[in-house]
């Protein structure tokens, strides 16, 4: 029979009044909280029993002390002395317990409580959730503009859908948190001048069901991504999963032993938050420099691809299934063509390009045929127009040198709804550039030669309906 | 700041400056009030360690002892005009329901 448990617990940093009442469930059910670390909140087992509990706010307390001040342990003593004996301490809080009947309370001014945990929460709640928010906010702009600037690339790319919603929560939690401790504040303000206690709000089913949507998300990031991606995505999907857990953990470990050593607040905090910063930027620069160097050495090769070099590089000489090939359309005598498929799909987009080229040892490279499309299958109807604006964008107005235009063709012939072709006015002729709609499905496809009606009905048939 | 805040005394501001009269432990207030006030007033322990933290910054009370842990305080004259003038206070409300009611 286990004799300590870990448990996952959210509460508000202000919310003491249900945290005591929880702490006094948990020790009914046999549970005596036993220390209150960042991850966890770890119970020892006791004999099941009424036991009162009382959350206290020390606005001068450190989460980086190294033990409690002076002040810290004659408060303690205080509330030894009425038989409030301490449970643990978590920064500025302190969670003391009592097993007398009815005892009295360790906070019996209103005023003086609220001014207690109005300090400490400046210092350990709005601060954070202050600076959280504003970084959620900056990445939420820079999101938004992705979305804008580029809506098929970030609807169709898991990762950024799910870190989206990752710091859209983040945003959430700290708006909601901040909005509800500040409606208690006042009402509490307000109740204390009347000499009365207002009991703090509890926003845990909230939060629960936000972390629910983050790990849901999550889930379906790591299927998306790593489960179903490439190997280079694979590494960086793993390294990410990797990344953020090891980081916390590490600091924490330096925190932990600076405290061990004894080390001043401000040292410890200082070292500890220099840590955190060189941490972050040496594990990302590690895992930049290892996917540069991997992918210019063949380290991102499937097992059974084949790899050539050319120009001092090794190039990975891919071969992808592709839904069309040259082969499909034209009488090639070449078998050494490379047939590529990348792209990402998520629960809105999927946006796929290939591509199909000769090798670039090739003596007569520019004489063998290309094929290269894109498909953009749309799954939610409503983003189908913004899809295809965007597609139409791009190649009248992204692309470099002289501006093009596409010009409406005849759509029956590619089995299509509408059918567009670039048209190149500098040189007053037509591009081999086609963009065709389907009920689904928009494809933006460029030969090396003008199709024939054959060629353009196959193609309808091969990716109409991808 | 903490002038305006002791403009007026709550009944646990009250007792413990009335406790420090004499010198006196800080935790001994947590048994002398309750004592004084057969059992109606009761301060709770982090609120007289706040009340006697926020007295001596108000210079209303003064440290005159630390043994260990224990540390006793006294009044000052500042706190013993604060406690007058809330005397003062509370005797003129007095007076006004007695007038109020007719009783004398």
């Amino acid at each position: 029979m286990k004799n300590t448990k870990r448990r996952l617990e959210v509460f508000s940093f202000y919310n003491h009044t249900g945290i005591a009442a929880h702490l006094e469930k948990m020790a009914l059910k046999g549970w005596m909280i036993q220390r209150i670390t960042n991850f966890f909140w770890v119970y020892q087992r006791i004999e099941p029993k009424k036991i009162r509990f009382a959350v206290s706010y020390y606005p001068k307390a450190s989460e980086f002390d190294p033990e409690p001040s002076e002040y810290q342990k004659d408060f303690q003593e205080f509330c030894a002395h009425t038989g409030w004996k301490l449970a643990c301490t978590a920064a500025q809080m302190q969670v003391f317990y009592n097993e007398e009947e009815n005892p009295t309370p360790i906070e019996t001014e209103p005023t003086l409580e609220l001014e207690s945990i109005h300090a400490s929460v400046k210092k350990s709640f709005l601060l954070p959730y202050g600076m959280l928010t504003l970084v959620g906010l900056l990445q939420g702009i820079l999101l938004v503009t992705g979305l804008l600037g580029n809506p098929i690339a970030v609807l169709a790319n898991p990762t950024q859908l799910f870190t989206g919603v990752c710091w859209m929560s983040l945003i959430l939690i700290c708006g909601v948190e901040m909005i509800c401790y500040f409606t208690w504040y006042h009402r509490a303000t307000k109740a204390a001048q009347q000499g009365e206690f207002l009991n703090t709000p509890d926003t845990s089913v909230f939060q629960r069901i936000m972390l629910l949507l983050v790990l849901v998300c999550g889930a379906y990031w790591l299927v998306g991504f790593i489960v179903a991606g490439n190997k280079m995505q694979r590494w960086i999907g793993i390294f990410m999963c990797i990344y953020m857990p090891a980081l916390i953990l590490l600091v924490n470990a330096v925190k932990s032993f600076l405290k061990r050593r004894k080390a001043s607040r401000g040292v410890n905090r200082t070292v500890t938050i220099l840590t955190s910063f060189v941490l972050a930027f040496a594990m990302m620069g590690i895992m930049t420099g290892v996917t540069l160097w991997g992918s210019s050495h063949g380290l991102f090769a499937e097992d059974d691809e084949e790899t050539y070099e050319h120009g001092g590089m090794i190039w990975i000489a891919n071969h992808d299934e592709l839904p069309l090939t040259v082969e499909d359309l034209l009488d090639v005598d070449y078998d050494g063509y490379i047939t590529e498929r990348q792209g990402t799909q998520s629960m809105f987009l999927g946006n796929f390009k290939m591509t199909q080229y000769p090798r670039y040892t090739e003596e007569n490279f520019a004489e063998i045929p290309c094929l290269q499309y894109r498909i953009v299958a749309v799954k939610m109807p409503a983003l189908y127009n913004i899809c295809k604006n965007r597609l139409i964008f791009e190649k009248e107005s992204l692309t470099a040198g002289a501006p093009m235009r596409y010009e409406p063709q005849d759509a029956a012939a590619w089995g299509a709804n509408e059918v567009y072709r670039l048209y190149d006015p500098e040189y007053n002729l037509f591009r081999d550039t086609y963009l065709l709609c389907y009920d689904r499905t928009l494809v933006e496809i460029q030969f090396d030669w003008e199709p024939t009606p054959e060629q353009m009905q196959l193609v309808g048939e091969r990716l109409g309906k991808f | 700041m903490a002038r305006e805040k002791f403009q007026t005394l709550t009944e646990q501001m009250f007792y413990t400056l009335l406790c420090l009269k004499e010198e006196c432990y800080g935790m001994d207030i947590l048994d002398r009030v309750p004592q004084m006030t057969d059992q109606r007033v009761r301060i709770g322990s982090g609120t007289l360690y706040t009340l006697l933290e926020q007295f001596l910054e108000a210079e209303m009370i003064r440290e005159t002892k630390v043994e260990g842990r224990r540390r006793s305080y006294i009044l000052t004259e500042k706190g013993k005009q604060m406690l007058d003038r809330e005397c003062v206070r509370l005797e003129a409300q007095l007076r006004d329901y007695r007038l109020t009611f007719g009783k004398e």
